[in-house]
């Protein structure tokens, strides 16, 4: 007995342990976040309690000319920015959406199994692609190509970055919607069918309401991966420090104008401080996209359903 | 002999035009025959599932559908309202007549499912509401007009005996019921199509003994109305409820009678060896 | 499952075959008494009766509760119905061989050694052989031969019919042996009982191997 009772108390300590290192690396690392929010918060509310600005003049003034000094003293107004960020997003998802649900619906309904396993990895595929290719690809192909189709007086266009990052944002779409119409158990469409629909109907009356949580869940990546992005899109959008007032004019978003002057501005200067300011923005953005996405799957249950 | 056909169109083929609305089921003619299946034989590729068979069910009558696991019940029922087509490699040959129409050639897909109704084995409820669920079927066929739909649905929920339980949660959502009451939805779901037949594959096996009885108890009303056939592997069940017995061994049938001569003193020596439960 | 229901249909079988040995005793024990007037096995069989109604219920009651239980169809289902019928009327036979003797003691304890009713003896071992075959067809599940146990049923009936008028002879003959002739009437009226019984066990036989119910 005495053998047992050593490999019990072994057993134990071993469970303990692995408790306690588990519990450490996962709190360690969930701490990141919080530390780099904390942070932002330090660095970011410069611009208000440094440089006396409002917040109201950060989101909404159009004017944007911060010194590059420590003492102060220029506009921060970082409208054109949010304005531009937005804009290049809104673009993106709408000319992404209608391809990738056609392409989920036809990965899942349609596609008989040999082409969903071609086109399932072919797809994931382009989520490996790094940013700058896009980027590059954007510059040497679609812009002289857009180009020669509109009137563009810079070359750089907001519709190009909107392309851009409708191309990278598909894959990411797409395969959400695909899993969340393919997780539609196949109960209900033999269901559907029995009642005399046909298969359009039962998509759309049945499939995709079914699926809309997981549907919305891709899109809200989707956006947020196209909120987040900044290499591909600087390299076609121009970056000039306008409001984005035309497709084909050149525009400049939070993302663009962080990487492009953070390099440069001054340490602990107004500039520096402005774009500090913007970077705590995109993180709060990306916490409110987080919400969301769960705030929506929650609406997708309907009233006195079971989880 | 057979319901008049003229009122909703059956067509050569898949047609593109409105949907045929279903009729009044009482047209039918009862002791006539629903379903006519001559020298039916079945494959999934290679593997000949169901063997030459053939049987002649009648209206307002309930038919049983029993043996072993793999015995082809559940694939022949599905033949019925052609939800075989949905499944690969699937090939049949031989003659399927559903009010004397050849349910290949002569009657529109839509047309026969809305005429054949399913209920399965697991509960299959949408994910919406009760009144959403029965109105499915209805909308399909184009009716919107929202007093039309709540009288349906209404009507449907009695003939499924649960619109007490039900009236007073209809917006809210399927999946909140029991899975005896989402059993009930369902066959509501199915009379709201205004069929004249009701395939059920095992539909009480999920179910526990107070609810397969209820169900049971729907099934024996139901009769009146409309011809049932139920897959079941319970024989108890078969006993109970069903006016004919079909007995089905590896693809064939093996023997198709009353219920009661079948359990009384059936003909074929297999079926007494399965029914006695010397085998199987 | 089925081992439990082939295990009690197995004792039940084994219970029936006693039943079946202890009826053809009595019913030997019963003619014996009756052609030697030996009372004293009269009266054993009169008591024995008990044993066999005893035996039975125990019968019924197993076959009973192995319906209940395991829900038999067909050839099973056949078999335990018809068994509950052949009990019942196996009973009565029983019952019959305990009255023969009761009347035959009352009779001896009136009047000694009356004369044995002439035809009496070919009617009893026709309707003992309608018993011993039913039941060794019971017991065996061999095919029943149905003409035969009708063609004696009518023998036991016909003599039936010439017994009574022997009776009514003797009757009008020797009228201080009235009440002793009475008795007489009882027994002979036992014995065709008797072979109806049997004949009824022969229909429920048939049932059990071709569900055709027969009245």
């Amino acid at each position: 007995m005495n053998r047992l009772q050593k490999a019990i108390a072994r057993a134990h300590r071993n469970d303990r342990t692995a408790k306690v290192l588990i519990t450490a690396c996962g709190v360690g690392m969930a701490l990141v976040p919080i530390l780099i929010g904390l942070f932002l918060f330090y660095r970011g509310t410069d611009t208000f309690t440094l440089f006396h600005h409002s917040l109201a003049e950060f989101l909404f003034s159009g004017v944007w000319s911060p010194s590059d000094t420590a003492e102060g003293g220029g506009k921060v107004g970082a409208a054109m920015f949010i304005t531009g960020s937005l804009a290049v997003c809104l673009l993106s998802l709408v000319l992404t959406l209608p391809f990738s649900m056609a392409a989920a619906i036809f990965m899942t309904e349609i596609a008989t199994p040999q082409a969903r396993r071609l086109l399932q990895p072919a797809i994931e595929l382009f989520t490996g692609i790094p940013s700058v290719v896009y980027g590059f690809v954007g510059l040497t192909v679609l812009i002289p190509f857009l180009k020669s189709i509109f009137p563009m007086p810079f070359s750089f266009s907001l519709l190009a970055a909107g392309i851009v990052l409708a191309i990278m944002i598909f894959p990411t779409i797409t395969t959400m919607s695909a899993d969340a119409l393919a997780s539609v158990p196949k109960s209900w469409r033999e269901a559907s069918y029995g009642l005399g629909a046909t298969r359009w109907e039962t998509i759309a009356h049945v499939v995709i309401p079914a699926a809309k949580g997981g549907i919305a869940t891709g899109i809200i990546l989707g956006l947020a991966r196209a909120m987040g992005e900044a290499l591909a899109v600087a390299m076609v959008i121009g970056q000039m420090k306008v409001f984005p007032k035309s497709l084909f004019l050149p525009a400049s978003t939070l993302t663009t104008a962080i990487s492009a002057d953070m390099g440069g501005a001054m340490e602990g200067g107004e500039y520096n401080a402005g774009l500090w300011t913007m970077a705590l923005l995109l993180f709060l953005l990306s916490f409110a996209f987080i919400f969301l996405i769960h705030y929506i799957n929650d609406l997708a249950t309907l009233k006195g359903e079971r989880k | 002999m057979a319901l008049t056909t003229t009122t909703y169109g059956y067509t050569k083929e898949r047609s593109g035009e409105a949907r045929p609305v279903s009729p009044d089921i009482a047209a039918v003619e009862p002791g006539s025959l629903t379903f006519e299946i001559n020298h039916m034989d079945l494959f999934y590729g290679d593997h000949h599932a169901l063997k030459d068979v053939s049987m002649d069910i009648r209206t307002h009558e309930i038919t049983a559908l029993i043996g072993p696991s793999g015995c082809g019940k559940s694939t022949f029922l599905k033949s019925l309202n052609r939800r075989n087509d949905l499944v690969e490699n699937c090939r049949i040959t031989g003659d399927i007549r559903f009010e004397g129409k050849d349910i290949f050639r002569e009657v529109d897909l839509l047309a026969l499912r809305t005429r054949v109704g399913m209920v399965f084995q697991q509960p299959t409820p949408f994910p919406k509401s009760i009144f959403e669920n029965v109105a499915y079927g209805p909308r399909l066929q184009g009716i919107s007009h929202k007093g039309e739909l709540a009288g349906i649905v209404e009507q449907s929920l009695r003939q499924a005996a649960c619109w007490d339980e039900m009236k007073d949660r209809l917006n809210q959502s399927a999946l909140g019921l029991s899975g005896g009451q989402q059993q009930r939805l369902c066959i509501a779901r199915t009379l709201a199509a205004r069929p004249s037949v009701i395939l059920m594959d095992e539909p009480t096996s999920a179910l526990d003994p107070i609810s397969t009885q209820k169900i049971e108890d729907l099934a024996l009303e139901l009769k009146e109305k409309y011809t049932i056939i139920i897959v079941t592997h319970n024989m108890q069940q078969a006993k109970r409820i069903s006016d004919k017995t079909a007995f089905f061994l590896l693809g064939e049938l093996i023997e198709f009678d009353d219920t009661v001569k079948m359990f009384t003193d059936p003909s074929n020596p297999k079926t007494e060896e399965y029914i006695t439960g010397r085998f199987g | 499952m089925l081992e439990n229901y082939e295990k009690a249909m197995g004792e039940l079988h084994d219970r029936m075959s006693l039943l079946s040995m202890k009826l053809e005793k009595a019913m030997e024990d019963t003619w014996y008494a009756l052609e030697n007037k030996d009372l004293v096995l009269a009266d054993k069989v009169y008591r024995g009766d008990q044993a066999i109604n005893d035996l039975v219920r125990e019968c019924m009651q197993k076959d009973l509760s192995i319906s209940m239980l395991h829900d038999p169809v067909a050839r099973d289902w056949r078999y335990l119905m018809a068994t509950m019928k052949i009990l019942s009327d196996i009973e009565r036979i029983g019952d019959h061989c305990a009255d023969i003797c009761h009347y035959l003691i009352r009779m001896e304890n009136l009047h000694h050694g009356l004369p044995l009713l002439p035809g009496l003896k070919e009617m009893y071992g026709v309707m003992s052989s309608m018993v011993s075959d039913v039941l060794t067809f019971y017991n065996s599940q061999e095919k029943t031969d149905v003409e035969l146990m009708k063609d004696k049923d009518d023998i036991v009936d016909l003599a039936f019919d010439s017994l009574m008028e022997e009776i009514s002879r003797q009757i009008a003959e020797h009228p201080e042996y009235a009440r002793d002739y009475m008795s007489y009437v009882l027994i002979v009226k036992y014995v065709e009982r008797m072979a109806d019984h049997a004949s009824n066990i022969a229909d429920c036989i048939i049932y059990r191997d071709t569900s055709r119910i027969i009245v």
